[in-house]
Formats: C-alpha cells, structure tokens, sequence
C-alpha cells in the first residue's frame, strides 16, 4: 500500500483501521494467554484469536491493504490448525503467531508513510510452523480420525447445492429461498464470512442513483462474493422492481448497507449463518448441528465486536446483537478532556456565584430550591465524572509487561512467571505514561540480574520458574508500585566492588559505606555489572534513568534486597496530579490541604488544656499524647503567616505576636485576663485559646501541627507547583477548591524537612542510640584550642567559635565589687572566668601569661580568663560525655596526659548571656557570683 | 522587535510608573480576585489566580523593576501572557496603541538595575515617558533572579 492509496482514504478507511488498531491490542493477551494454558487452551479463546485476526484481515481487505489482509490470512491457517486440534499450541507456535502480530502492528503504524510491507520472513515463520507440524498431524488424523476441514470439503461427497433462507422478518424476503452453490458457501463460512440476502431495487436503489446493474455487482463484488443472484431471470420482467442476491462479505450489516448504499431492511443475514456461527462458537467440528434451529439463547453467543454495531430493535438476530453492545467504549483526545475538566470546574464556580442569588429567591418561591438542587447534583456528577476520565487503571501499562517478560525470558533461556496485582488502581494517564520506562527497566534488571538460570535455581531449591510480581496499590495518598523477585538479590559487596572498578567511589570511603549506602551505588549513572553489553542489559544507564524519572514525577525509589533471595524495588509515586482526599486547614487567612493520608489524628485543644497539654521545651514545642511525646511546628510561624486578635469592644485586629502556644505570658495573661474581664465574651479571641492539632505521619514518625481551623475534606486534584515556586519543598502542589479557590497542598515530608525536624536520623529510638554510638565512633575532626584556668585544670573550646585571644597583665584589671573589666580599644569588656560557670578552682591570676578568649556569637563586650593558653590541637578522638559532666561541658578528652573538659560552645554562651542579664539585675546576681 | 511595523503595545500603569507591553506578547486581561498568597515564596511572586480552571501564577513586577515595596497590594487587573499561565497584577489598564518602530528609544542609561533588565525600550509620549517590557525575560525572572529569593 503506497500513501498515494492512502491519500486517498476516506473517512470510513479512517474508521476501519482505529478498529485493526482495536482489534489488535485485543490479540496480544489471547494469544499469550493460549500459550500459557498450552493444549488445555479453551476453543472459545482459540475461537477468539481466530475472529479477532480475521475481522483485522476483513478490515485489510477493506481498504486494499493487501500485506496486511495476506498476513493475517497465514496466521489464520495457523489459528485454523489450532482450532482443528490437529496442532498443539507450543511456544514455538504462539512465538510465530506473535511475530506475525508484531509484524501487523507495525504495519498499521506505518499507513500512511512508506514502509517495509515486505512481510515474507513471517510468513515463512508461519508456515514452517505448520510443515514442521505435517508429520504430527497426519499421525494425529491416522489416531483420531479428525479430518480438516479442508479434507472434509474435499473428500467427502456433498450435495452440490444448499437452500439458504433469509432471516429476519423483513416483507421483502418473505418467503424467499436461495440457492447456492455448497462448495462456495463453506468456503465463505470457513473464512467467518457474513452470507447477507440483499434485495436490489432497480429503481430506487440504481437509477435514482445514477447507477447500472454492472455497477452494483461490481461493488458487490469489491466486498465479498456473489453467491447467487436472479438479476439475469428478473431483468425485463414487469412484475419485479428488483433482484435478489446472496453475498458473501466481511462487513456487517450497517457498513454494508453504507457501501451498497441499500436501505438496511432490503438485507438480511441467512439462516446458515447462524448454524455456522454456533458450530464455530462452540468449536464443533461435527456439521450435524448444522441443520438444527438457527438460533440459541442469546447469552450463549459471542459474536464479534463488530457485528455488535448499531442494533435495531426488530427480531430475534437484532436482540441478539444488542446483547454484546456492553462495555463499549470511546475514543477521546486528552486535549479535550483537559478541556472539559477546567470548564466543569468553572460550572462548580458558576453554580457557586448563582447559589446566593437563587438562595435569596428560596424563601418566596420554592421552586428555586428545587433548580438549586438539582444543579447541585447535576455538577457533582460532571466534575466526579470527568475527574474518573483521566484516571485509568494501571493494568493498561503493566498489562503489555506480560509479553515483554515472556520474549526477555525466552530470548535468554530462563523461565519466569509474572504475576500483576492490583491491576484495577486508578493512576492518572500522564503519570501512567512517565512510569512506562522506569518499570520496564526493572524488569529487564529482575529478569536479566534478578531471576537466576532454571538449573540454578534448582541449585539453590527455588522452583525452578522465577516469579516476577509486579502490585500496584494505593497508601498514604501515594500510588505505590512494587516490582519484586525471587531470584538472586544484590550483593552490597559485587556492586561496591563494580563502583570502584568503575571509579565512582572515591578509595577512602570504601569500608564507610552501609550495605544500603552500597546497593544505593547503582543509582549512579554509567554503573552496571554486566560484562559485556547484551541487547537486554549492561550499558550501565538503567537505574540512573529509573531515578531520574521517579524525579520527575516527584516519586522516590527504595530497594529492598536479600542476596539469595530476591530484590524488591519500591516505586513510591507522590500525589502529584492524582486525586486525593484532603483536609483543608486554615491558618490566618489562609488554608491548606492536608493529604488524608498523612493524618493520623486530630486533636482539639481546649482552652486551658493548650497550656497543660503543650510543653516548651527549650525553646521546642512538644505535645504530650497518651504518655508520648510528639514534636510540633506551628504552620503560622513555619510559613511567616500573620493572624490576628480581635479586640471584641472596638473590633479592632491586633497582629498577634507571640511566638509559640506554651508562652509563659499566655498564663500569666490569661490569669490577669480572667481577673479583670468577668464576662466571658468580653475576652479577647485570639487563635491560640484553643486550637486544633493534626497529628501526621511521616514514615513511622508523627509529629503535630497547629493549625487555627479545618474545614472539610474535599477530594482535591492536585497540579504540580508553578515552576517560580517550584523550589518549595513544604508544598506538594496547588489545587482548586470547590469555590475556585486556590490552595496550596502540604508536602508532610517537606514541611518536616523546613522545620528542621530530625526524622531521618532518629527513625526509630533503636537507630537514633546506633547513629549516637557511630557518631561518637566515627567522632568528627575538632580543631581545639586548650586553655587552663585553676592550676591543672584543663578546657578547651572548638577554634571555630573563638574570635581571638589577648594576652592580658593583670594589673589591668578594674574590679567593680565582683566584676572584672578591662580596656579593650576604649571600650570596657567584662570578663568571667570558668569557676563561674563550672565546679571549678579560682581562676590563677597570678600565673606568668594571663590571656582572654572572647568566645564568637557572644556579645564583644565579653571575654573568658584564662590563666594561660596551652595548645592548639586537632583530634578526631571521640570526646566522651558522661553523667558527671556539668552543663556546659560536651565531654572528657584525654591528650598527653592531660584531662581536658571540651566545652560546650551554645549552652556556653547561653550561660554567658544569661550572667549579663543577671548584672543587669544587680543584687540577684551577687548570691551566684559573689563567694 | 520585527523592525519597519507598527508596534502595538497595551499600556498600564504600575507605581505611578506609565508601562507597555507588547500586545502580541500577552492573552488576556482579567480582574485580579481573590490572589492566593504563597508563603515563603519569591518576593516577585505575588499568588496563584484561578482563571477558569487554570492555575496562574501571578507574578509582581513591581519587585523586579525594584520600583516599590512589595507590601501594597496592587488592585485593579492581571495581564497574563501568552506563552504560559503566568500573569503579572497591574495597578491600571491603558489603552491598545500603535506607534511607528522609530519612535521606540533605548532604555536611558541611569535607569535601575530592574528597569534596564526587564525593559526594552522607551517610547516618549505627550503624557509622559512609557517603559516597554519584555515579555520574555519577565517569565524567565525565575532564573535570572536567584537572589530575589526570599530566604527561608
């Protein structure tokens, strides 16, 4: 076929190849589940392969694409042999039939554009399967005295001629009888054919529109065979205005009602077609139903989709076509569907901005309520109903995964099962399309490193087919996709070898790394195992693209993995664009959504429980929850959101300032409040009276956050951030809320993340006292500096946090009762020294070289005393903190000798800020100081 | 700018400062409702509108010419532009003009930092000197304006 003929196509070819298209996918699963079910394979499936390449085949024929039409001819023979049982389904056949579907595929992708039509290397594929077979199937009719058809046609003695009946209860067959040549009746009924009687009209029917006799037999004949016709006998004769002919054809009855351009109730199936289709349907190859009653019950026939089109309501073979019309289904462009999704959203808005107004009209007439109602109702369900149209299940994707691990494990000998689960979650199409690639990657990785050879397994007692499992399902507002095997697992050790190899581990952080830390190598891009480059695998560029992709879709990967005993790769793809249900909160003037699935609970604190439930720990927030204690970020301080208090007697708002919901002034506030302000509402509102703490989950952690209100849950469609704000990490998207707002979705993990909370490091008590103990292990490089103050006593602070050092003459010192200053540049700077602080001896003013540290992020006017600086020095030796370790001090380090008390450099200068404070104050201060 | 046509721009104003921009460059004008405000995010990006079931992100231009404090609010429209749902809040809207391409003049050499990236050209008018914006380097002020970033 040239595009020349193509450019010629009309709308009706148009039409005919979408539905090769159709019919195509439908092949794949048929046949690949004829492979699996082997000689047990049920005719009706067989039937169905058989229907399925022949409609295609019919729809070739149709628009004169000849390779395709003889393609599906050869694997028709094959299928025809199946059906007969005179071949076995082996995977060497279900291997050329799926060739040749390849081949088809490839040619309906390619109308229209010049292409390889060449298809003999399938047609040889094909037919050495059925000469190799001639052996088996002539032993097969020697045993089983099943003869072919063919054999049957030709072999046994027939009567020449068969009397057809119309069927239907059209007035212009009535009565009617044709007959037809037998041998060319079988034929056409072999080759699935439609036999139609077909009442030609001379007038109506030709003249009318300009057309002869010769014309309308050779269109007839375009589109099937003539098997008989009267034209020649009624020709001339006043008593007919038409001719009667019976033909063979593919089409069904409206497109050939379309073509003849004959009205449809001047044609009629026959009554053989029915006795054939049975015969066929229930794979009989007896033709002693063939002269039974037509028809069956309705629910016993299965005809082909495309007889299925149009039904009318007259007669039994109308129903009878009706009954398979379920389950249809359209094709629509995406744009479109985008398109009336925004607009279904903007009728929500519609119906919002009209509701107060048709509300206001309720009270005086009633039947404003009803036209509210109803267009409440009638929105409800467009909008769920479009949002239902973008989602499709997964099993649209991961069905076509079925062939590919069939042809990998064939191509490299290994045997492997795939099992899908979860085939019915809904994910969104655009993110179905992304997650193609990644998933076919691992696939490839399962089969190719994951599953071992047959005989290996063996080995290792494994049944001898691996299992690959892919399930799809929803958690926690997350599609989760799990690709998992049994086969050999991933040794930490191969591949921290191979990344060596390959240098992408730099030598000294070899014996560093976690076993995680090491399968998390073959993330990095251009790693592989492989030895050499197969077509399946080893370019080293696999998992590096799965990741990257995951990226895109904001999506994490986790692998889980057992060396012998299989690997399981954890797609995790984030709401994005997917529907969730949320919970939309409010803070200030703004509000929020809340994936549910991150939400654990929600707590109500009541005036007055806020201060005994809510405890400031150092600055921190914690809950106290039935014995435990939660983190708690507040979403107005996390997001710089101002609220307001509202004075109640003039209405006023006032910026609400306090910092956290446990603020001692709160009490003392509220204390004095209640004193002054007898009644109730007098009080002023503010957000933190009481307030609403949504306990979330991250992982296995949970934490609470604060927010002023909620509202609803409403089922959200969330869209990715706009790329100017891309960058913030503690949302996860935008959505629109049933009133056209527009809100911003929370990112729990992202929200984690901005307030700093450690969730990674302490997953569980047990890995937080790990990491401690590593830690201190490990023990991080400190650049000390060593100072003495009493006589042998030694400290040290972290040369980072010191600014600079002075020598000082004692006799420089100015006291103020207990206070020491000295000049520095004009100024006077206050100096303390350690017995201050810490159990430690007076400080030994009368040593040879007095210096002054001044500690950084203190206040310049400070300086430590010192009775002399010892060294500096650089150690990783772990620093060891025990219990009788006073506050300040981070731990005990022991160098040349000495014991020096590592100094904790902010709890130090939070003492150091606390002491000024404390002169400011006088008189407290002198009880500390002054001994 | 194609040269030897007649621009047509639409004018606006914004901080008392009389702007233009190319009307090719931009798909509508709409009444600025209800702006989502974006905590934390760019002192340039002023909210999120929702026109018709799409998500715009509206941008404060005010903030990369360096003309005032972003506090104000601008009331009256959006201009969004073509290319992409993104649409920058205006304090007026003009008037559609044309003007012959030889009138156009260079940004003056003493203008801001802001005006002298954002801008294109000047056209002089009776009513006073126009700035002509680039729609293009406007939606791509993520990039250029690293530093704009508000810290978190």
């Amino acid at each position: 076929m040239t595009s020349e003929e193509l450019d010629s196509l009309d709308a009706m070819a148009l039409e005919f190849i979408a539905e090769i298209k159709d019919d195509l996918a439908g092949l794949e699963p048929s046949l690949l589940a004829m492979e699996k079910k082997g000689e047990y394979t049920e005719d009706d499936l067989i039937n169905h392969a058989f229907r399925t390449i022949h409609s295609i085949k019919g729809g070739a024929g149709f628009i004169n694409f000849k390779e395709l039409a003889g393609l599906g001819h050869d694997m028709e023979n094959v299928l025809m042999r199946l059906r007969e049982k005179t071949l076995t389904i082996t995977p060497d056949v279900v291997d050329a039939l799926l060739i040749g579907f390849d081949k088809m595929k490839l040619m309906v992708e390619q109308i229209g554009k010049e292409g390889a039509w060449d298809y003999e290397k399938e047609k040889a594929a094909l037919q050495s399967i059925l000469k190799t077979d001639q052996k088996n199937l002539e032993s097969l009719v020697a045993v089983n005295q099943m003869p072919s058809r063919q054999e049957d046609a030709e072999n046994i003695p027939l009567e020449a001629y068969q009397v057809l009946k119309p069927l239907g209860t059209s007035p212009v067959f009535k009565g009617q009888e044709f007959l037809v040549d037998k041998k060319r009746l079988d034929h056409a009924l072999a080759a699935q054919k439609f036999i139609y009687a077909v009442y030609v009209r001379f007038g109506a029917d030709l003249e009318a529109k300009s057309k002869d006799e010769g014309a309308i037999v050779d269109d007839m004949k375009s589109i099937g065979d003539i098997l008989f016709s009267d034209l020649n006998q009624s020709l001339g004769k006043q008593e007919r205005d038409g001719f009667f002919c019976v033909i063979s054809t593919i089409l069904d009855l409206p497109l050939l009602s379309q073509v003849l351009e004959i009205g449809k109730t001047q044609m009629t199936l026959v009554d053989r077609q029915f006795a054939d289709y049975e015969t066929l349907m229930k794979g009989v190859s007896s033709r002693a139903v063939k002269d039974k009653p037509a028809l069956k019950a309705p629910d016993t026939m299965n005809l082909t989709p495309s007889l299925a089109e149009e039904p009318s309501a007259h007669g039994p073979v109308e129903s009878l076509l009706s009954s398979a019309t379920t389950g249809q289904s359209l094709r629509i462009n995406v744009d479109l569907i985008s398109r009336l999704m925004n607009r279904a959203g903007e009728l929500v808005l519609a119906r919002n901005q009209l509701r107060p107004f048709l509300m206001s009209h309720a009270k005086e007439d009633n039947l404003a309520t009803g036209i509210l109602q109803n267009l409440d109702m009638v929105t409800a369900d467009i909008q769920e109903a479009v949002m239902q149209m973008r989602m499709q299940p997964v099993i649209d994707l991961m069905g076509k995964y079925k062939r590919v691990v069939r042809d990998m494990a064939r191509r490299i000998s290994k045997k492997v099962e795939f099992i899908l689960e979860g085939a019915d979650v809904e994910v969104d199409r655009t993110v179905l399309e992304k997650l193609a690639n990644p998933v076919t990657h691992l696939i490839r990785n399962c089969i190719d490193h994951g599953i071992e050879f047959p005989d290996e397994r063996l080995k290792k007692s494994k049944p001898e087919t691996g299992t690959i499992r892919i399930k799809a399902f929803h958690q926690g507002g997350q599609v989760h996709i799990r690709v998992s095997d049994d086969g050999a697992g991933i040794d930490p050790q191969l591949i921290l070898s191979k990344a060596f190899e390959k240098g992408l581990v730099p030598e000294d952080q070899l014996d560093k790394m976690t076993d995680k830390e090491k399968i998390d190598l073959i993330f990095l891009p251009g790693f592989t195992t492989s030895e050499e480059i197969t077509d399946i695998s080893g370019r080293g560029v696999g998992m590096d693209v799965v990741r990257t992709n995951m990226e895109t879709l904001r999506g994490r990967i986790e692998i889980d993995t057992v060396k012998g005993e299989g690997t399981q790769v954890h797609l995790i793809i984030p709401l994005t664009l997917a529907i969730v249900p949320s919970l939309i909160v409010g803070t200030g003037q703004s509000r929020f959504a809340i994936p549910q699935g991150n939400i654990k609970e929600i707590l109500y604190l009541e005036k007055g429980t806020v201060q005994s439930r809510v405890e400031n720990l150092a600055g921190s927030e914690v809950l106290r929850l039935r014995g435990r204690i939660f983190p708690i970020i507040r979403l107005r301080t996390l997001l710089g959101i101002t609220t307001y208090i509202e004075e109640p007697i003039t209405g006023k708002k006032a910026e609400e300032k306090r910092k956290a919901i446990a603020d001692r002034r709160q009490k003392d506030k509220a204390d004095r409040d209640s004193k002054t302000r007898t009644r109730e509402k007098d009080r002023r509102t503010h957000p933190w009276d009481s307030t609403y703490v949504i306990v979330l989950k991250l992982g296995g952690n949970l934490f609470g956050l604060c927010v002023d209100a909620f509202y609803d849950i409403e089922e959200v469609l969330v869209e990715p951030l706009p790329e100017y704000i891309s960058h913030l990490k503690c949302f996860a998207g935008t959505t629109l809320l049933g009133n056209g707002d527009v809100i911003m979705v929370l990112d729990v993990q992202g929200i984690a993340a901005l307030s700093s909370l450690k969730f990674d490091s302490i997953q569980t008590e047990e890995a937080r006292r790990n990491e401690a103990r590593e830690d201190q292990a490990k023990g991080e490089k400190r650049n000390l500096i060593v100072f003495t103050s009493g006589k042998n006593e030694y400290f040290a602070l972290e040369l980072k946090r010191v600014s600079r050092l002075e020598p000082l003459n004692p006799g420089d010192i100015h006291y103020t009762g207990y206070l020491k200053h000295i000049e520095h540049k004009g100024h006077a700077v206050l100096l303390f020294s350690m017995d201050e602080f810490l159990p430690a001896n007076e400080c030994d003013l009368t040593a040879g070289e007095i210096f002054i540290v001044f500690p950084k992020q203190i206040s310049s006017r400070v300086g430590i005393i010192t009775s002399g600086i010892i060294d500096t020095l650089e150690t990783d030796k772990p620093i060891e903190k025990d219990d009788t370790c006073p506050g300040p001090v981070l731990g005990k380090l022991f160098v040349d000798g000495m014991m020096v008390q590592v100094l904790d450099p902010d709890h130090f200068s939070n003492l150091i800020e606390q002491k000024l404070m404390k002169t400011k104050g006088a008189g407290v201060s002198r009880e500390n100081t002054d001994r | 700018m194609k040269p030897n046509q007649n621009f047509q721009y639409i004018s606006f104003k914004l901080a008392h400062t009389l702007m233009g921009i190319d009307i090719l460059d931009i798909r509508e004008i709409v009444p600025s409702s209800r702006i989502t405000r974006v905590q934390l995010a760019p002192w340039y990006v002023l909210g999120l509108l929702n026109l018709r079931g799409q998500i715009l992100t509206i941008l404060d231009i005010r903030v990369l010419l360096g003309l005032e404090s972003p506090h104000q609010v601008s009331g009256g429209h959006v201009i969004v532009f073509k290319y992409a749902n993104v649409g920058f809040a205006v304090d007026g809207i003009g008037d559609v003009s044309s003007i012959d391409r030889e009138k156009i003049e260079p940004v003056p050499a003493n203008a801001t930092p802001g005006v002298q990236t954002y801008a294109d050209a000047v056209i002089n008018l009776h009513e006073g000197v126009m700035v002509i914006l680039n729609a293009h380097k406007i939606l791509s002020c993520a990039r250029t304006e690293s530093g704009l970033q508000r810290s978190l």
